[in-house]
């Protein structure tokens, strides 16, 4: 389809009448041209601080910071913009949305810090903190514009007003204790305790404590022997700690409009669109930390490698309830979650002189496992973009995909006659498993087909430098998990009404050219319940990725300070080189739905952009 | 630096709340006195640990949204949360989409054909998948409403307001809750019973205490709501307040439910009560039943109320039952072709019903081009909208041709009369359309009686969400629709397990233990 007509308007979707009446693809161009789309954001920060000495050691610090934010977006959107269906002159709109948000932190600290018969040195502190944030947000909105010259909305007939306001508040107290004696020996204990207006005014407030301990073996007398060895320590901690990333008034059952008409007036409706639970309170974790650092031949090597367990009680999730209440879900703290893993970097400083050469090498996995969930332990369905996909079991990791397993595709009508089926099916449709061995196919037989959570995940920065060049590559990676990759519902939907993959290339045609076997037929209206969630949709969800590569050349400072600068690097830098993937979707790093229970859906995301950069950095 | 911190103390003194008290106790505070060490801690102290203060720091109720712990304490209170209850018939699961339950299985419509998506086709042809999404909305959004029915009624206690109006408000929530209750009912069979306001998480929790309760205890409650609604609630209302639920629409709503259970004597008392209250009347033109610039008129008994204007109140109806593709030529915005007469429905018109089919339906329109295009649609409403999905159009619940057309219904299941009451009735509203009378010739018996006023049901009535119901209610939904099964494309073998639809299976899935699925499904 030519960008243009030959009148030179833009063409459109209706020129190639879409047989359905699905917003089909704009026109790009005109999407671009046609549309004034801008945000001018402003960011103001500041932070005073005062310190006062009382005595030697003792300090009291105090800070009060202040950010302010504010985004004005102006949006319109001319008649000569082609739509859907419709081509040029089409009804123009216009809107423009101011946010604000206005945070505020205030902290006030005494340190005490000494040292004993120079050997036992000690810090003290105790503290507390004030967190206030303020967000509001309004939109006006218009549209029948008497032309496209003037764009703001005081020229066309308003049709929205929209305006929103929230706040949370944060309050924190504590104290912290750090001992060492001889640097050899380390001790830290600390408690917090933090309120947050998040939670029911029953239960806002959380304790925290936490300890560590650590010691530098390499410092001890016995070692010094050892002259390979730089440093070798081991290091334990434990504590708790608590979470508070949530919705603002989720303690609160709130009010939603649901307006009526009575003798033709508007007449104002309001009913409960949320469930309070005033009881709500901190998502607790405590966490074992055990670690060790080695260090060799002057820490040109330097390995450390941790193994932590964290066992997350009281989540904050969000659970369905039976309908029939009125209400599909509330929130409530709820279950248990254990996550273990380790951590491993290695630093090694290969090459040093003239020219430099250091790797930065890292490696972690994680391991998770529900241990407990509500009352009855029922599993969390978790719906994102076309209702159940995902399902949260005791025993199993946080968020499995939910759906049938394909074994293949009905071959024919016996292979059909062989096996269950739903209703509509037919030779070429897609044979999924009879989970339950039940004889029919139905809901009850999805299963657990997947998870977005990887084997292990590693990143490698090598670093080059010689003579005032430098050039840095990094490289990151995951291995293992899985995507499911819904947006195929579409690109593969084999109906004939867009663009597919060329994987339905291989699809069945009949049973003597039956295809691969998993791309079931074509057909204009999918019988068979093809395009369910099911395991033909996952995919593996490994890459490695060159994020970035950046080569740069520090202008020498005797040539620099000519011309008054004390220092001047040139750069150029390609972010998101190349990604090796199997994946079909744009990015197996899907983020689609951020949440801990449906990670790993990818339904329409967006590529991820390569970016190349230019740059100069000069210091006076 | 004194300066600094005076700077710091005044903007900590604008922004919380407990700082005044200690400038208060400290007026002659100099930070540069060691023995300010003690005010420092008082400072760090008081900015938190009086507890008055920090509580009311992280007591942040919504600015944007009332909380429903403050509210429901006036009478302008409960008249909001009423005025919410008859919100939630406009919502898809209910009026917004009833056509999806109510006319698309039956045999007089058929849905759009979109790609893949079979949700409503699957009502159409009867193969019904337990996770389709209009069933699930269905059962959600019907016990939206209930729950804003029990809301009014429960919350109504406590306030204190003028009692006959509280008993007038809680009569209407009463008839909305057991209007909501039939659609339930008719569509799922056995349903959950709740009757009371889901106050809190604690109360959220209990619904996993709920079972289907049997239909006939469901029929039971239904009957106690409209009996006691029809007591309370006024024949009329002034034209301010058009809309409200009425004795009317009460009894008239029952007569409906004892028809549905096969009442006969108890239904005819009731729709004789209707029709002798003088109220209501048939208007003299068909099309004027429907005009949106003639809303509630003398034959209209209860309907679900639209406003247009873009203010969230418009009737959808017009826009969704225009043909897809049509661009401006039928409605402004073009349609979504949904909810298309079948032939069967056009056949169905006897020659010369031309006022009501011509009115009704369409087999095609002219395009920009001004070409005919062939396409059946519902045109029953088809008021212009400013924005798509935004008409004048009201939805008729229960009208008067219906309450004329059960009672002759009712009177001929008690007795067959030749040309007696019953063929009255059937008349005027033949009549009215200009079609002839008829006689006890050409009706000699109850059966041929019982057909002819399903069949004038079927053409009056249609597109108003009664045709599948009547089916079902009158025995006829599995001859009829067997017989017209390959013309349909019904895709099974048609059984009394089809009459009634399969529950959610969300909804099986979170409560197995409590709720079971409908047989064959």
């Amino acid at each position: 389809m030519p960008i243009y007509a030959p009148d030179g308007s833009y063409t459109s979707q209706s020129t190639y009448a879409a047989a359905y009446d699905w917003s089909g693809v704009t026109n790009p161009v005109a999407n671009i041209t046609e549309r004034d789309d801008q945000i001018r954001t402003t960011r103001l920060l500041g932070n005073i601080y005062a310190e006062y000495q009382f005595m030697e050691g003792l300090k009291y610090r105090g800070t009060l910071g202040g950010d302010l934010l504010q985004a004005r977006r102006n949006y319109f959107r001319a008649s000569t913009m082609p739509l859907n269906q419709l081509l040029p002159p089409t009804a123009n709109e216009g809107s423009v949305s101011n946010r604000q948000n206005i945070n505020w932190v205030t902290n006030h600290t005494l340190t005490y810090n000494r040292t004993f018969n120079q050997v036992h040195n000690l810090e003290a502190l105790l503290g507390t903190e004030f967190q206030k944030n303020d967000f509001q947000r309004d939109t006006t909105a218009a549209n029948k514009f008497p032309n496209d010259i003037v764009r703001t909305v005081n020229y066309g007939t308003v049709v929205l007003g929209q305006s929103f306001r929230e706040q949370w508040s944060l309050a924190s107290y504590f104290a912290r204790v750090n001992y060492n004696l001889k640097d050899k020996y380390l001790l830290a204990v600390s408690v917090r305790r933090d309120g947050s207006s998040r939670f029911g005014t029953n239960n806002q407030w959380g304790t925290f404590p936490s300890a560590s301990v650590g010691w530098r073996i390499a410092e001890e007398p016995f070692m010094k022997g050892i002259p390979v060895l730089s440093e070798l320590k081991l290091r334990a901690s434990y504590g708790l700690a608590g979470n508070n990333a949530f919705d603002n008034y989720a303690p609160i059952g709130l009010l939603g409009v649901d307006n009526y008409v009575f003798g033709n007036n508007l007449s104002n409706g309001l009913a409960g669109r949320s469930l309070g639970n005033e009881d709500l309170t901190w998502e607790k974790s405590r966490q074992l930390d055990i670690g060790t650092e080695v260090g060799l031949f002057g820490d040109r090597i330097y390995l450390t490698a941790d193994y932590y367990r964290r066992i997350t009680t009281g989540l904050l999730f969000s659970v369905p309830i039976p309908t029939l209440t009125g209400f599909g879900s509330y929130i409530r703290n709820i279950g248990e979650v254990s996550n273990h893993g380790w951590e491993f970097s290695l630093n090694t400083r290969n090459l040093t002189g003239a020219f430099n050469w250091t790797t930065d090498l890292n490696l972690s996995l994680n391991r998770n496992k529900v241990l407990a969930l509500g009352p009855t332990g029922d599993p969390i369905r978790s719906a994102s973009g076309i209702g159940e996909t995902n399902i949260t079991v005791i025993g199993e990791p946080l968020g499995n995909f939910y759906g049938y397993v394909q074994l293949g595709v009905f071959r024919d009508q016996t292979d059909l006659d062989s096996y269950p089926h739903f209703a509509n099916t037919r030779p070429g449709d897609v044979k999924y498993q009879d989970v339950n061995e039940d004889n029919k196919i139905d809901a009850n037989d999805r299963t657990l087909i997947g998870n977005n959570q990887p084997d292990f995940v590693y990143g490698m920065t090598n670093t080059f430098s010689f003579k005032g060049f430098d050039l840095g590559i990094v490289i990151q990676g995951v291995q293992g998990g899985e995507i499911l990759n819904l947006s195929r519902r579409f690109y593969e939907n084999l109906e004939g009404n867009q663009n597919q993959l060329t994987n339905v290339l291989d699809r069945w045609r009949s049973p003597e050219n039956p295809g691969n076997g998993i791309v079931p037929r074509a057909n204009s209206q999918t019988t068979g319940t093809n395009n369910a969630v099911s395991t033909r949709w996952v995919e593996d969800a490994s890459y490695l990725r060159i994020r970035n590569a950046t080569l740069g050349y520090n202008i020498p400072t005797t040539l620099a300070s000519k011309v008054r600068m004390q220092s001047a690097r040139v750069y150029a830098g390609i972010q998101n080189l190349y990604t090796f993937s199997k994946y079909l979707g744009y990015n197996p790093e899907v983020s689609g739905y951020e949440n801990a229970l449906t990670a790993g859906v990818d339904y329409g995301s967006y590529p991820l952009a390569r970016t190349y950069t230019i740059g100069i950095n000069i210091g006076f | 630096m004194k300066a600094t911190y005076i700077l710091l103390a005044k903007l900590i003194q604008v922004h919380f709340c407990c700082k005044q008290l200690i400038y208060r106790r400290y007026p002659t505070f100099d930070i540069r006195n060691p023995k300010s060490f003690g005010y420092i801690l008082t400072l760090i102290a008081g900015l938190g640990l009086t507890t008055g203060c920090q509580d009311k720091f992280l007591e942040l109720n919504p600015q944007s949204d009332a909380s429903t712990n403050t509210f429901y304490k006036t009478a302008s209170d409960l008249s909001n949360a009423l005025s919410g209850a008859y919100g939630a018939l406009q919502l898809n699961g209910q009026y917004g989409r009833y056509f999806i339950v109510a006319e698309i299985p039956s045999d007089d419509t058929y849905p759009s054909l979109s790609g893949s998506v079979t949700d409503q086709d699957e009502f159409d042809k009867f193969y019904l998948r337990t996770t389709n999404p209009f069933l699930l909305s269905r059962w959600n959004e019907g016990y939206i409403g209930i729950y804003r029915c029990n809301t009014v009624v429960d919350r109504s206690a406590e306030i204190p307001m003028n009692e006959d109006l509280k008993k007038r408000y809680v009569a209407e929530a009463k008839f909305l809750r057991a209007l909501m209750y039939f659609n339930m009912v008719r569509v799922f069979g056995d349903v959950p019973l709740v009757l009371q306001e889901t106050k809190n998480y604690i109360d959220g929790e209990k619904g996993y205490n709920y079972g289907r309760s049997p239909a006939a205890e469901v029929y039971g409650q239904i009957i106690t709501d409209l009996t006691e609604a029809e007591q309370v609630l006024p024949p009329s209302y002034p034209t301010a307040e058009t809309g409200r639920a009425t004795s009317g629409a009460a009894k008239a709503l029952l007569g409906k439910v004892y028809l549905t259970q096969r009442k006969y004597p108890e239904a005819a008392a009731k729709l004789k009560e209707v029709i002798g209250s003088g109220v209501y009347d048939l208007l003299t033109t068909y099309p004027d039943v429907f005009r949106a610039s003639n809303k509630n008129h003398k034959e209209s008994i209860f309907a679900v109320q639209y406003k247009k204007g873009n203010i969230g109140e418009g009737s959808p109806f017009a826009s969704l039952f225009a043909p897809e593709n049509s661009g401006n030529a039928v409605v402004p915005f073009g349609g979504d072709g949904n909810n298309r007469p079948s032939v069967d429905l056009e056949k169905a018109y006897e020659p010369g019903d031309t006022i009501r089919k011509n009115f009704s339906m369409a087999t095609g329109y002219r395009n920009t081009s001004g070409q005919i295009v062939s396409y059946y649609f519902t045109r029953k409403y088809s008021d212009v909208p400013n924005v798509k999905y935004d008409s004048e159009d009201n939805f008729p619940v229960i009208r008067y041709a219906d309450v004329l057309l059960m009672y002759a219904e009712a009177l001929n299941e008690i007795g067959y009369q030749a040309g007696g009451e019953a063929f009255d009735l059937l008349n005027r509203i033949r009549r009215r359309v200009g079609l002839a009378e008829k006689t006890a010739a050409e009706v000699p018996s109850q059966l041929s009686f019982r057909e002819a006023v399903a069949q004038e049901r079927r053409v009056e009535l249609a597109f108003e969400g009664h045709r599948w119901f009547d089916l079902v209610r009158t025995g006829q939904a599995l001859p009829v629709l067997r017989a017209k099964a390959s013309q349909i494309g019904i895709k099974t073998n048609l059984t009394e397990n089809n009459l009634i639809f399969p529950v959610p299976q969300s909804q099986i899935d979170i409560n197995p233990d409590k709720i079971k699925q409908n047989p064959g499904y």
